[in-house]
């Protein structure tokens, strides 16, 4: 009992921080929004080490499991979230606003993303994803200033309600024909039906629909573009980078473990969805001014760039497409770090023009994002690299090379559009002025350069290890 | 002890971490600080020591890669990098070093040094790797690598018209890169691990990839060449960009091209290979006298030069494509004189161009006044029509008598573009001396300083020994 | 030795060419002048000693190719340049007297190196230093010449020559590996293309000695000083081509194709030159003209008789050499006057530069009559020369000493013969060329009494008339029909092929495709990406469809 209780201990630590931060709201007069962050920095730090120490312990297998797959995501999203918490941070010194209810709102949805990524039942991950959505609802509630934010926070809470229901819908469906929600039940009965199952194909096709919504892929990926772009700064980099990885780990663990007999018939309806997610992507970045959805429209691409390379679920393309959004994730943060230290008369810049002629006043930050920039494009000597050729080597290797030329055709689209963005900052005169920049700043992005570096120059140091935690999900 | 210190890789990184240096350099330029300057003349300077030290250390009478160094990258895919150099690859690169240099001293007077020297040092540092490449996926990650320097210099240092270059520049080179990239893949998976560059020419493969991955990596070296279509982004470039060292640096990289073609071309040739080769013997000799002809109508002298320049690499692809050694070590001598030849035309032309601009003057006549810069400038279009003061004289001769000794027609074809070229080039250098055009009222434009004639006599006569013997420095 | 000669000239020449000052240019002329003329006197004397070495320097050997400079004399070496080196000493001289030269330090260095790269040329075996020397003569050309008009021409002229001289040794060595000169002649035997080298050779040949149809470039030097255009005509480029010819004539012994071409463009030569002597009314123009016939001559007569030796030739190209000095004293008596229907009526104050030209016109004559007497062969040639000469001296003798006097004021009250510096070398040189050839007979008698009578009569007078029409004296025909046949062509190719490939299919069509398909799409994603309620509701059910549709297609 006291084991089933410990393998909660991680989730519940992150919790059990909740009622001490509104304590703290309730009796320290000088609460500021360093003390918020220091009360879930300890948690989430207290949260990694149990997640360590128990990486193999499974309270209730039947509804949840640790293995050395979902450690490995649980530990991803934990320092990410520690990180992205810092420079959030910083944020809201600048801002001098209450950091309480993001950083209560990130450790809930936190917790969601841990249960989910360890769950084997099909009910306990609807409920996880719906926390996790109505977080991220709660978060974009932070940030009202925008005019457009009431349609927004709208037509976001109905997406959520909708693909709830969508959800709800596939489990209902899938309980009628398969009796459980179970994954091991649900995949040997749907090994036993087949795919002559009508109502089991709709319920697996729901499920797969909220999950394409989750990682918001096209044409589903409306509501991640507005949100991006009327959340606050630290909202926005939230949810561009934690809760991905608790969607691509739950993704992949579906798939393999629970609908793997009847996944041939998803697959082209699959690469249909990254195909368009990739072309809508590209054009999107091509088009696109507000630098918000600008890295929105990139994430599109990128997510659409994954579930290609993922697209065969084998242990090879697992392990590309996890590299490649390892890659992506890396050079993303350090993106919404350059941003954060892009500001003007104490306004972030979010215009593409306004961030002209960025390199002659802010050359370390220019030449940080441009080399972001460079990782995302793919281009080598940059990490991207190893992203790309991971997935194009993955995809000769099962010989789609169709694919191959689509994937290399929207890269080319894409970069293009990259390109405005370091057109903007070093071809183009500059007419504004910007404000000094945190030193913080600077030592986030130097530490996630030479991440990145270290990762290039000694990628066995991020593959090998990662490469046998993953196959364990198999 | 210098052999351990893996003189290769400490080639390509000096420029890197010269270009580190010159990132943190304080420039003030209004006073004449040039430390970005100076310190890129040193890191250059001081690879170029260390490449003569390769040179002694390589056996000139042996073929392949010599000096090989290996690294392991990756495990999966299990990558290895494998540096390796012959005399082709380092004549090429103290050639790029050298015209590297003189590219240097064209900016010296320019303003916003300090990106310029930047990029250039880290384009510096990729296309040696490239050259030293001795496996196909190093091949390919320098290969694409050096374009993102490239792009940064041309967007920066481009003109009004440099929106449409930088576009057609990312759209030739990045569509050449992400194919020979899917060659490479294919490769690479074809051939179940790691396969260096000097066994590439000899694998075999089944028909129908071979035909995708031929298609692929020429394609993408076509790409670096200016040959029809793909002649465009160059002609662009080399027309909206006033920067010599851009220029320079620009106009090397159709030499990556070359250098592809030599490293990848099949060694038996079946019928496909001679499909494409004798296609792409057609489509570069049209190419050939097309930009000739253009060049020698054209006014403009940048296009004079690209003119002169296409030809001229043309000329080297289509003596590769007869797969002889003895050939391609011409072609390595030939480039050794032609890149430095380029790079002093450019540094000098545009010399002259920012004088007459700065005072308002035309072209014509303007050499008349400056008796020293009419000198080099004059020796310099000599050296490239190809008269006996460069390497250019004897080795232009062995190549083309190479190609007459497979096709006639084609070797006719290259003496009537070189031709065209040349006189295109000697038609804008009188112009330049035409006193009686020269308008006396105006001022003269200024002559080169005493240290800049010094340093371009000092090329001159490296130039004068290589027509010589094209490696008198090892016997020095 | 011949090496030891090359090398002073070569050291002298590029000496004087980096330390040239203003200031000393007179001294370092006649400084040159002195190390000429006693180079010219050493010379002569291992010529006339028979003296033979063998120096050879080997500058590298590749694979396939050896590459050396041959310095090796014989006396048939001697005898081909020495001539040349004479009129290059000459033209020291006259650069050095010459008063209308601004820069005789320059020019006699240069004169310096031309004749070291001729002894260079003449002593090569090896086909690349052929190239190497002829391209570097035309250099030299290029330097003397300093009008930009003549050097523009000039240079097209000698870059087409030396790239055909190029892609024709370069055809040969793809045949025979080998840059030797045998190679050459092997190949002219039985190589695969021996046309298209000899008609290539040719073509070099024909451009770098001006003959019709090439011989713009020779009239452009009409712009130059007197000096430096005789120099030109006689020392540099034609020079070249006549050693070039000597080396080489046995490419075109098997060779009727060309051998037909060659006699084509030598009768049009003499016959263009004939009448250029004649109607020209510049004195400039008719001494060019004059040069046109000589070189006319030379390849008609040397191709027709394969048993004369070309060294031969060279006095009478010498002699003709003293013609172009004598019309330049011409000149200078006539205080520069340059066109001859203002001379005339002169003859009694210009006795002394009368004597000098009838003993030049003698010399010829003694020498065409030794050319005819030596061999049967061309005789037609000769005959056609002779015949030509002997038209029109007297004729210009008429137009300059006798007939009516249309010299202006000034040129009447300034009117003198040469002065001591220049008629008493003439008349040493002439006396030696009389005295060294030592030939008299009636036919010479017939012939000078032939001149005086055509002097007396004078029928050509009607030719003066033409002096007054400029579309005559004015018209470059060639010049333009080169514009229109070649340039304009050219021009218009290759403005209509960046016209259509380049701004049409590659700029409009393939680049700016991708540009309008990429803003097509951008303006298609910018529609679907409005923040409305109906785009929402739109797209979630088009991706369930989706989903659901390729599904059912894919069970």
């Amino acid at each position: 009992m006291a084991q089933q209780i410990l393998t909660f201990l991680p989730e519940f630590l992150l919790l059990a921080v909740l009622p001490i931060m509104f304590l703290v709201q309730r009796f320290r007069s000088s609460a500021t929004p360093k003390t918020y962050f220091t009360l879930s920095r300890y948690f989430l730090l207290a949260s990694l080490v149990f997640t360590i120490v128990m990486y193999q312990y499974s309270g209730y297998p039947e509804y949840y499991e640790n293995s050395l797959y979902t450690s490995l995501f649980k530990v991803i999203i934990y320092l990410l979230a520690w990180l992205w918490f810092a420079l959030s941070c910083k944020w809201f010194l600048v801002e001098d606003r209450s950091s309480l209810g993001f950083y209560a709102l990130c450790l809930v949805s936190l917790a969601a993303m841990s249960v989910m990524i360890s769950s084997l039942n099909l009910g306990v991950m609807a409920i996880a994803w719906l926390v996790i959505s109505l977080s991220n609802y709660f978060l974009l509630r932070l940030g009202l200033e925008h005019e457009e934010n009431g349609f927004v926070e709208k037509s976001y809470l109905i997406s959520i309600l909708f693909f709830g229901f969508v959800f709800v819908a596939g489990c209902v469906l899938l309980w009628q024909s398969c009796g459980s929600l179970s994954y091991g039940n649900v995949q040997l009965s749907l090994q036993h039906q087949g795919a002559d199952n009508l109502q089991a194909m709709f319920g697996v096709g729901l499920v797969l629909a909220v999950m394409l919504f989750s990682l918001s892929l096209a044409p589903f990926h409306f509501w991640y573009l507005d949100v991006i772009k009327t959340a606050i700064l630290p909202v926005s980099g939230w949810i561009t980078l934690i809760p991905i990885f608790a969607y691509f780990a739950s993704l992949v663990d579906l798939i393999v473990n629970m609908f793997w007999s009847v996944y041939p018939q998803f697959q082209v309806a699959l690469i249909a969805f990254a195909l368009l997610s990739m072309l809508i992507g590209a054009v999107g970045v091509n088009g696109e001014d507000n630098l918000r959805r600008y890295f929105g429209f990139s994430t599109v691409f990128h997510m659409g760039f994954l579930l290609i390379s993922l697209i065969s679920f084998s242990a090879n393309s697992v392990f590309s497409s996890f590299v490649y959004l390892l890659v992506y994730v890396l050079s993303m943060s350090g993106v919404y770090t350059s941003l954060l230290g892009i500001k003007s008369k104490g306004i972030y810049q979010e215009d593409l023009p306004s961030i002209s002629g960025l390199s002659k006043l802010k050359p370390y930050i220019a030449a940080a994002l441009l080399l972001f920039m460079v990782s995302l494009i793919g281009s080598p000597p940059m990490l991207g690299f190893l992203g790309k050729l991971s997935v194009i080597n993955n995809l000769v290797l099962e010989q789609n090379y169709i694919l191959v030329a689509a994937v290399l055709g929207s890269l080319i689209l894409i970069s293009n559009g990259y390109l405005r963005l370091v057109k903007a900052m070093y071809f183009e005169p500059g007419s504004n002025t910007f404000d000094r920049t945190d030193k913080g700043i600077y030592i986030f992005m130097f530490a996630n350069l030479v991440v990145v570096v270290v990762s290039l120059l000694h990628p066995r140091l991020l593959m090998n290890d990662f490469e046998k935690m993953l196959i364990t999900v198999f | 002890m210098i052999e351990s210190l893996s003189l290769l890789s400490v080639i390509i990184f000096l420029p890197f971490v010269g270009m580190l240096f010159a990132l943190s350099s304080k420039s003030d330029e209004s006073i004449g600080n040039h430390n970005a300057f100076n310190v890129a003349v040193f890191t250059v300077c001081a690879n170029l020591v260390l490449i003569m030290r390769i040179f002694y250390n390589l056996d000139i009478s042996k073929s392949g890669l010599q000096l090989v160094e290996r690294f392991n990258w990756l495990e999966n895919p299990n990558i290895d990098i494998i540096l390796g150099a012959d005399v082709f690859s380092v004549i090429i690169i103290m050639a790029v070093h050298l015209a590297f240099i003189i590219g240097l001293y064209g900016i010296k007077r320019q303003p916003r040094q300090k990106p310029l020297v930047v990029f250039g040092l880290l384009f510096l540092s990729l296309i040696t790797g490239f050259f030293l490449a001795g496996d196909i996926f190093s091949f390919y990650i320098f290969f694409e690598a050096m374009l993102f320097p490239l792009f940064m210099l041309i967007g920066i240092y481009g003109n009004i018209r440099r929106d449409g270059a930088i576009y057609r520049f990312f759209l030739y080179n990045f569509l050449g890169a992400a194919v020979l990239f899917l060659a490479v893949i294919i490769l690479y998976n074809h051939q179940e691990g790691k396969l260096a560059i000097s066994h590439f020419s000899n694998i075999k493969i089944d028909s129908k990839i071979e035909y995708f991955m031929l298609t692929s990596i020429f394609i993408s070296f076509l790409s670096r060449i200016p040959i029809w279509p793909f002649h465009y982004w160059i002609s662009s470039i080399s027309s909206s960009i006033r920067n010599p060292l851009v220029f320079i640096i620009t106009n090397i990289l159709p030499l990556t091209g070359i250098y592809g073609f030599m490293r990848f071309l099949p060694n038996g040739m079946d019928m496909l290979s001679i499909f494409y080769i004798s296609a792409l013997e057609i489509i570069a000799v049209i190419t050939m006298v097309f930009i000739a002809l253009i060049g020698f109508t054209n006014r403009d002298a940048q296009y004079k030069f690209f003119s002169y320049i296409t030809v001229y690499y043309i000329m080297y692809l289509l003596a590769l494509l007869n797969h002889d050694s003895f050939t391609e070590i011409n072609i390595a001598f030939s480039c050794f004189s032609y890149l430095i030849v380029i790079a002093a035309l450019e540094f000098l032309s545009d010399y002259l161009y920012f004088e007459q601009e700065e005072k308002g003057l035309n072209p014509d006549g303007i050499l008349c006044s400056v008796p020293r810069i009419s000198f080099v400038y004059s020796f310099f279009i000599l050296a490239a029509v190809g008269l006996p003061v460069s390497s250019l004289f004897v080795n232009n001769f062995l190549i083309v008598s190479n190609l007459m000794s497979k096709n006639l027609n084609i070797g006719l074809l290259v003496v009537v573009s070189q031709t065209l070229v040349s006189g295109a080039l000697l038609k804008n250098l009188y112009r330049l001396k035409d006193r009686s055009r020269l308008n006396q009222d105006k001022p003269c434009i200024g002559d080169i300083r005493r240290k800049t004639y010094g340093f371009l006599i000092v090329i001159m006569l490296i130039l004068l020994m290589s027509s010589f013997k094209p490696l008198w420095f090892l016997e020095m | 030795m011949i090496s030891n000669i090359f090398a002073l000239l070569l050291g002298s020449g590029l000496a004087s060419m980096i330390f040239f000052r203003e200031r000393y240019s007179r001294f370092l002329s006649l400084l040159l002048l002195v190390l000429g003329g006693a180079l010219l006197f050493n010379f002569y004397e291992n010529w006339q000693f028979g003296t033979s070495h063998r120096n050879i320097f080997h500058i590298f050997e590749y694979e396939k190719l050896s590459l050396e400079i041959n310095l090796s004399s014989t006396p048939a070496i001697y005898a081909l340049v020495f001539p040349f080196f004479g009129m290059g000493v000459l033209s020291l001289y006259n650069t050095l007297t010459s008063v209308q030269e601004e820069q005789r330090g320059r020019l006699s260095g240069l004169i310096m190196l031309d004749l070291a790269f001729l002894i260079l040329l003449s002593c090569s075996a090896n086909l690349l230093i052929i190239l190497g020397c002829s391209a570097l003569i035309g250099v030299v050309g290029l330097f003397v010449i300093n009008n930009f008009e003549s050097k523009k021409t000039y240079i097209f002229y000698n870059l087409t020559s030396d790239m055909a001289l190029f892609t024709a040794f370069s055809i040969v060595y793809t045949a025979r590996q080998s840059v030797d000169l045998s190679a050459l002649n092997q190949y002219a035997v039985s190589g695969s293309e021996p046309l298209l080298v000899g008609i290539l050779i040719l073509l070099s040949i024909a451009i770098k000695s001006g003959l019709f149809m090439f011989h713009n470039q020779i009239f452009c030097y009409r712009h130059l000083s007197f000096n430096r255009m005789i120099f030109l005509n006689y020392c540099v480029a034609p020079a070249a081509s006549l050693i070039l010819l000597s080396k080489m004539s046995s490419v075109f012994a098997n060779l009727d194709t060309c051998r037909l071409l060659i006699y084509g463009l030598a009768g049009l030569s003499i016959l263009y030159g004939f009448l250029g002597a004649l109607v020209y009314d510049n004195i400039k123009e008719k001494a060019l003209s004059l040069n046109v016939l000589l070189w006319g001559f030379i390849y008609g007569y040397v191709i027709s008789s394969p048993n004369i030796s070309v060294v031969s030739l060279s006095w009478l190209v010498l002699l003709f050499y003293l013609l172009n000095w004598w019309l330049q004293l011409v000149i200078r008596s006539f205080s520069d006057e340059i066109y001859i229907s203002k001379m005339g009526g002169t003859w009694q104050r210009l006795i002394l530069l009368q004597l000098m030209g009838a003993v030049l016109v003698f010399g010829i004559l003694q020498r065409l009559c030794v050319m005819a007497d030596t061999t049967q062969d061309g005789q037609v040639w000769l005959w056609v020369l002779s015949g030509s000469i002997l038209i029109v001296v007297p004729y210009l003798f008429v137009q300059i000493f006798y007939g009516e006097n249309h010299c202006d004021e000034r040129v009447w009250a300034f009117l003198q013969n040469p002065k001591f510096h220049s008629w008493f070398p003439f008349f040493v040189i002439c006396g030696l060329i009389l005295f060294h050839c030592g030939y008299y007979s009636w036919s010479l008698g017939v012939a000078v009494l032939f001149m005086l009578g055509l002097s007396w009569l004078n029928p050509l007078r009607f030719v003066a008339d033409i002096y007054e029409k400029d579309e005559v004296q004015l018209a470059e025909f060639f010049e333009r029909m080169y514009e229109y046949i070649i340039v304009a062509p050219i021009n218009i190719l290759g403005r209509i092929l960046w016209l259509t490939v380049d701004f049409l299919l590659i700029e409009r069509t393939i680049i700016n495709s991708f540009s309008n398909l990429t803003e097509f799409l951008i303006r298609v994603s910018k529609t679907i990406h409005t923040p409305r309620a109906l785009a929402y509701i739109l797209m979630t059910a088009f991706g369930l469809l989706m989903l659901f549709f390729l599904v059912q297609v894919q069970s």
